[in-house]
């Protein structure tokens, strides 16, 4: 019977295998003749929050979409470099991006949830993608893994769409674990939320890297050093070049003794 | 420039600590005339001056938070802060021992001294002196070479120490001065020791401020090295 | 030159930059609200004229006989609009049965799955000038191609030629309602299905075309008015003036009810001008009962979501 399965948040069964990293190898990406981001690499350690940070433009977006391959979505898009799952390059010719993309999940800045009940929001991914589990267990699961069960338990065949903002993204967020992913990106997650839902997707996050690996894109730098281990600084020299890694450490480092100047620039405030 | 409030309220808070560090100096220097001098009157213009020093180091420190809630600094902002409240202390330190050994100079006015131990102090107030100008000119220039050689400046003071404490231990026969005097000389001898201390962890800081390093992780390796070749 | 954060104004006394008498300003908007205002009720009051007149007319005439009975010069006072009244119900199930999914189908290609490239975009353009085509084009489109070259197939000026004729008129409306309900959707929904791992048609099937579905179909009760109501492409290929037998399968002669007013508008007689009235009300409330059928449709789906 499904129903109370004991689940923290957070938590995923613990027969799971062990998370994956992934491995950045000169990773560079185009919008058809115009170079966005060039030369980056990175490792993003398994079970760890790696956030990016850096000025408006200098690529970080562009960045994490390589990593689920929804880059190439956009027509006359495409990357060239390598972005390893665990050992195989998702890049490969072999490699289908759909599969790649149930595996490598992602949250958008602002909340998408679909226009359908609460429960299809969550179980959709999971039918389109074959799951043959029990759905309403699987359900419950995302939503308490989300930190949303206890506020739609009683409502869940009511629409997304008349959540809250930040209902709504931990919404997504929910329908995203539902498909059992790795990895989970996420492109400025809360930056369209109020301080009280930012501080529940933060506090989730946290939650999360215990069973997942994370990226997240974020403005705002206080969440950067607050929730992340790894931050990766992203920067472009001259307007029109391409945006590069600029420098990538431990977040305690980057924040209180970081080694370039426009990374201390920048992490102060003083950038302009 | 962005932030310019920000750096505004930096720049005043380290006008502020250079300007309790220039009237530690001062104080300093009286403590050492009065000693050449034998003149109590230069000494007693020091007494209770700790009180000013403690009451300035709490408004620095009080701003320090302030910033701190206020403006959530990281990085050079927020090693600056920290070395701040840190320097602050040591100055209000050394200015509190500078009261106490003036305290005692002014005590001790006309009493018999032991000649060589008088010396000794002396010699060991101006190094301190020294050292304290020095460490705070580190601060001020944020010149971290010089932060090494005040490591082998204090090895000085710290000769003198055990030079003073062996005199006060053995006095001359006859030639010991009243015990009253030597009495509050074992205490100078202290007191001094740690005003040139204080002096080395001012410039020390200026080190962690510019590198993010603490200095003394980096002479740990040399301070390793010579154990091993002492073979101790 | 005002440096940033300084107040633009002056104070203290002197006469603010701005005019203060608004009553002018107020009487032109009262002027404005005004004239739109007639001008949406010229149409209403046209239209309404319009319809009191005819329903005046027709209604008295309307009964089950009229209904059920064959048209007939001679003997105008049993008349009725049967044949033309089952002409006019296939021909809607047919053109729907062939416009709508072939409307919704190349409107779903031109709006997820066409290259951004010159083809597509000369595709684009020519859809929309076939919208305003004059319909006698397509009768005579419909002429060469149905009922001389697709003879065999279609049975010549059969009720399926009609059918397809209408079909090809009205799937410009239907393609362009189509591709502006799915514009509509916007793209967060497509990048939310697909970081979920979800292929481009079960996206579409998922999600599009049902949110699509509304205006997709608002679009086809509009096409499918109209195609009711055609008249010029119907007689070039070949819808009859009269019969006395109503259309037995697609292949078979047909009649429909605008042909059908207009043959009894020509005659002269009062008569038959009473039977156009009611031929003309027969038309409405066949156009009413559909799209009530196709808006129940849609808000179905609407709630359904």
């Amino acid at each position: 019977m499904s129903g109370t399965s004991g689940e923290k948040q957070g938590e995923r069964p613990p027969e799971g295998p062990p998370t994956l990293g992934m491995k950045v190898e000169e990773l560079t990406a185009f919008y058809g003749s115009f170079k966005a981001i060039t030369d980056v690499s990175m490792e993003v350690r398994a079970n760890k929050v790696t956030a990016l940070i850096g000025p408006s433009g200098c690529g970080k977006s562009t960045f994490i979409r390589c990593l689920n391959r929804m880059h190439e979505v956009v027509p006359g898009a495409y990357a060239e470099g390598h972005v390893r799952l665990g050992e195989r390059d998702i890049y490969d010719k072999n490699t289908d991006p759909v599969n790649i993309r149930r595996r490598i999940g992602m949250v958008f800045q602002k909340p998408n949830p679909f226009a359908k009940s609460i429960y299809e929001n969550v179980a959709w991914g999971a039918r389109v993608n074959g799951y043959r589990g029990d759905m309403e267990e699987l359900v419950e699961r995302s939503l308490k893994q989300a930190a949303l069960w206890e506020e739609v338990k009683d409502r869940l065949r009511t629409s997304g769409l008349g959540l809250s903002g930040g209902q709504q993204q931990r919404l997504c967020i929910a329908r995203t674990l539902a498909v059992e992913p790795e990895v989970i990106l996420m492109d400025e997650p809360a930056s369209a939320l109020d301080p009280v839902s930012t501080q529940k997707i933060e506090d989730t996050m946290d939650q999360l890297k215990e069973s997942y690996t994370v990226v997240i894109v974020t403005h705002n730098m206080q969440q950067a050093a607050r929730i992340s281990d790894y931050t990766g600084f992203f920067y472009i020299q001259n307007m029109g070049d391409p945006g590069r890694l600029w420098e990538f450490d431990e977040t305690e480092k980057m924040f209180s003794n970081p080694d370039r100047k426009e990374t201390e620039d920048y992490v102060t405030g003083r950038f302009g | 420039m962005p932030r310019e409030t920000f750096q505004q309220e930096l720049d005043g808070l380290i006008s502020d600590v250079l300007e309790l560090g220039g009237e530690v100096e001062g104080s300093l220097e009286n403590m050492v005339r009065a000693m050449e001098t034998r003149d109590a009157s230069v000494a007693s213009k020091e007494l209770g001056v700790d009180v000013r020093y403690k009451v300035r180091g709490m408004d620095i420190e009080r701003e320090c938070m302030i910033l701190q809630a206020r403006q959530a600094p990281v990085a050079r902002d927020l090693r600056l802060l920290y070395t701040v409240q840190s320097v602050t202390n040591h100055l209000v330190r050394s200015g509190t021992l500078c009261e106490h050994i003036c305290h005692a100079i002014v005590e001790t006015e006309g009493c018999e001294r032991d000649e060589d131990l008088e010396t000794a102090l002396i010699e060991m107030a101006r190094t301190a002196r020294n050292v304290f100008n020095e460490g705070l000119d580190v601060f001020k220039n944020r010149d971290i070479d010089r932060a090494r050689d005040l490591q082998a400046k204090d090895d000085k003071v710290d000769l003198l120490y055990s030079e003073a404490m062996n005199l006060i231990a053995n006095p001359s026969d006859g030639k010991g001065g009243a015990p009253e005097w030597r009495m509050r000389a074992a205490l100078m001898v202290h007191y001094l020791e740690r005003i040139s201390d204080h002096g080395v962890d001012i410039g020390g800081s200026a080190v962690f401020l510019v590198t993010g390093e603490r200095i003394e992780d980096a002479m740990r390796q040399y301070l390793d090295r010579n154990v091993d070749q002492n073979g101790v | 030159m005002a440096q940033a954060g300084t107040r633009v104004t002056q104070k203290g006394g002197a006469e603010p930059d701005f005019k203060t008498s608004t009553s002018a300003r107020h009487w032109l908007d009262r002027v404005f609200t005004g004239v739109v205002f007639a001008a949406t009720l010229v149409g209403l009051v046209v239209l309404a004229v319009l319809l009191v007149d005819v329903f005046r007319d027709g209604l008295p005439r309307i009964d089950w006989q009229f209904i059920t009975s064959y048209p007939s010069q001679i003997v105008p006072q049993t008349a009725g609009i049967y044949p033309a009244l089952i002409g006019s119900l296939w021909l809607l199930g047919l053109t729907a049965l062939f416009s709508v999914p072939l409307g919704i189908g190349a409107a779903i290609y031109l709006e997820e799955y066409a290259p951004d490239n010159w083809l597509t975009r000369v595709i684009e353009i020519n859809i929309s000038n076939l919208a305003g085509v004059p319909s006698i084009i397509y009768g005579l489109l419909g002429l060469g191609i149905f009922v001389s070259m697709l003879e065999p197939v279609t049975g010549g000026e059969s009720v399926l030629s009609g059918a397809l004729t209408l079909s090809l008129l009205i799937l410009p409306v239907i393609i362009v309602a189509t591709r502006e309900a799915l514009k509509a959707i916007p793209g967060s929904v497509r990048e939310g299905g697909i970081a979920l791992g979800a292929t481009r048609w079960e996206v579409i099937r998922g999600h599009l075309l049902p949110m699509a579905l509304p205006g997709a179909l608002t679009g086809t009760i509009l096409a499918l008015s109209r195609a009711i109501g055609e008249t010029a492409p119907l007689i070039v290929v070949g819808a009859a003036v009269y019969l006395n037998y109503a259309p037995e399968g697609p292949r078979s002669d047909y009649m429909a009810i605008p042909i059908q007013i207009f043959t009894w508008i020509e005659q002269p007689q009062d008569v038959f001008k009473t039977l156009a009235a009611a031929g003309i009300v027969v038309l409405m409330i066949v156009l009413l009962l559909s799209n009530s059928v196709a808006i129940v449709m849609r808000n179905r789906f609407q709630r359904r979501g």
